[in-house]
């Protein structure tokens, strides 16, 4: 049996949510535009995730000077080691890693005492606790 | 720019949030009760957690303390700190359960980073902790505002909700 495709132009549900219109002719279906949809929105969140990372590391490897009214933009000429971009991207992702993986787990780290030995004792008596009042400290009522 | 230290040295027997008490004997109550026991007695370095204003006021019986170590004690105890990034971490106040305060510099007291455990909370007798300050002679006592910060951190430890049913991550 061949699978009737709607089309756009037969979409009158306002709450479906159709965006990248740009995308479609009036004969896309609307499973192409959901595949459209998915795979633009993996795009932005992997530009999002390595936009910061990639400015820092064109950042370093060009000199500007933008104070003039002609900004100087060029390639580094001195060399840099791997070691030192390693560490600009380390930092760079640390943070978000950091506060992620926190997050994920509480830790627990049992320490001993400084000392444990034991003592005899003797108990004198065995009786129910009386609660302590606490007497309020005085306010002042305003009238 | 002004300067806040983080410690001072007092001796004496009045106690504030913050005293530092070296080797502070905390005895364990056996599972069952006779007339004659013997029982644990634990010691640990601890540091004063109850409110100052409860402390001076004598308002309490009970004083709550919780253990302390250096940092480099807590790192043998589990290697995973010894990497920058827990150190880090640790630093930020990501790690509920721990708090981290500053080295002390002052002469014949000189210390490495320490680290307060919020998971073991002793209450100890008033009266035994103000004999055993003045038996301890001089300590440390950690000053404002990082003696408030100390007090936060606590709080915010003790108010935590773990919720049985949560929203599910987002993807």
């Amino acid at each position: 049996m061949m699978n009737q495709l709607i089309t756009m132009e037969e979409v009158t549900n306002q709450d479906y949510p159709i965006r990248l219109q740009h995308l479609s002719s009036p004969s896309t279906s609307i499973e192409e535009l959901d595949i459209r949809d998915f795979l633009a929105n993996i795009k932005v969140n992997l530009v999002r995730q390595n936009i910061r990372s990639s400015f820092y590391y064109l950042r370093s490897r060009f000199e500007t000077d933008q104070s003039s009214i002609r900004p100087y933009i060029e390639i580094k000429s001195g060399t840099s080691s791997i070691e030192e971009l390693g560490e600009d991207i380390t930092r760079i992702v640390s943070e978000e890693e950091i506060i992620l993986e926190m997050l994920e787990q509480d830790f627990v780290v049992k320490m001993p005492p400084k000392k444990k030995y034991k003592i005899q004792v003797i108990v004198r008596s065995i009786k129910k606790g009386k609660p302590r009042i606490v007497e309020p400290d005085e306010f002042l009522i305003i009238d | 720019m002004k300067e806040y230290p983080w410690y001072e040295i007092v001796e004496g027997k009045e106690l504030l949030q913050g005293d530092i008490l070296n080797s502070c004997p905390l005895i364990i109550p056996p599972l069952t009760i006779e007339r004659i026991e013997e029982v644990d007695v634990i010691e640990y370095d601890v540091i004063v957690m109850s409110q100052s204003c409860d402390l001076v006021q004598k308002k309490l019986e009970l004083v709550l303390v919780c253990p302390i170590w250096t940092l480099s004690e807590f790192e043998n105890k589990n290697p995973t700190f010894k990497s920058p990034k827990m150190k880090e971490s640790l630093r930020r106040g990501y790690l509920p359960g721990y708090h981290l305060l500053n080295k002390c510099e002052i002469d014949a007291f000189e210390t490495d980073y320490l680290v307060v455990d919020f998971r073991s909370v002793y209450s100890v007798p008033f009266d035994f902790l103000l004999e055993l300050a003045q038996q301890r002679g001089r300590r440390m006592r950690l000053l404002p505002p990082y003696r408030e910060h100390l007090s936060q951190a606590f709080a915010r430890f003790f108010m935590r909700v773990g919720l049985p049913v949560d929203i599910p991550p987002f993807k």
